[in-house]
């Protein structure tokens, strides 16, 4: 089974995304799910979001895309990290 | 940390009823310390607008303001709580919103080091023995000596 592909997005690419990112991909890791992320701003998405099997997000993605889109916000809050994370994994897993 | 965050980046208890107001406020002394350009809060609304920046806390909120790295001369961030709480757009989920009375203004340039300093934004903001203390000062002084020693000082 080809490794999944986890694209991270905020508005610009470098800043929540990354908070997140570096939140989620510990997570992934310590469940020992192997994956290739990514990061990129909001305008990057429409053309390469086929490229991923699933968006993790902290803004909101106006277009659309085929991939699920999980909120990256209970990564930056505590709230809701934990059904975040399950919703993550169902997805990876599938 | 070579964000700087001066005394005079601590406003407790302001007395607003508006997010331009907010952002005023909390822009001006950044712009007199020469940290930001003088147009600065402006940036921070139209962003704000666009890309909210609400963070629902459970029994509180807080807001991250802040632009494109090219209105920020050196970083710094300021910091304001607020006298009565404010409402803003969610992070991510616009048509939703949030009660804040907590706001830190981060006018982060581009260095890795910043994303570094964001994540320490989060991690107190998840404190929630923290955000209480911070609500709960009573001058821009005590406010000022809470975040630099949680937020700047090296834990």
């Amino acid at each position: 089974m080809a490794k999944k592909r986890v694209l991270f997005v905020c508005a610009t690419g470098i800043a929540t995304s990354t908070v997140v990112e570096e939140k989620v991909c510990e997570y992934l890791r310590e469940e020992g799910i192997d994956f290739d992320a990514d990061q990129r701003n909001l305008g990057s998405v429409p053309s390469i979001a086929d490229d991923f099997d699933l968006i993790v997000a902290t803004t909101q993605i106006p277009f659309e895309v085929k991939e699920p889109v999980v909120s990256g916000l209970p990564f930056l809050t505590g709230f809701g990290a934990e059904e975040a994370l399950q919703k993550i994994k169902t997805v990876l897993a599938d | 940390m070579d964000v700087s965050f001066d005394s005079d980046f601590a406003r407790c208890d302001l007395d607003v009823a508006t997010q331009e107001e907010i952002f005023e406020e909390l822009a001006r002394p950044l712009v007199a310390a020469g940290r930001v350009k003088g147009d600065y809060a402006s940036f921070v609304q139209s962003r704000e607008l666009r890309f909210p920046t609400g963070l629902p806390l459970g029994e509180m909120g807080m807001a991250i303001p802040h632009t494109d790295p090219e209105h920020v001369i050196a970083p710094a961030i300021s910091v304001a709580t607020l006298c009565n709480p404010v409402e803003f757009h969610v992070m991510g989920s616009p048509d939703e919103t949030v009660s804040v009375s907590v706001v830190f203004m981060l006018a982060l340039d581009d260095g890795h080091a910043h994303i570094a300093f964001l994540q320490r934004v989060v991690r107190f903001a998840q404190d929630k023995a923290l955000m209480s203390q911070l609500i709960n000062a009573t001058t821009d002084d005590d406010l000022y000596q809470l975040v630099t020693g949680s937020l700047l000082g090296d834990r």
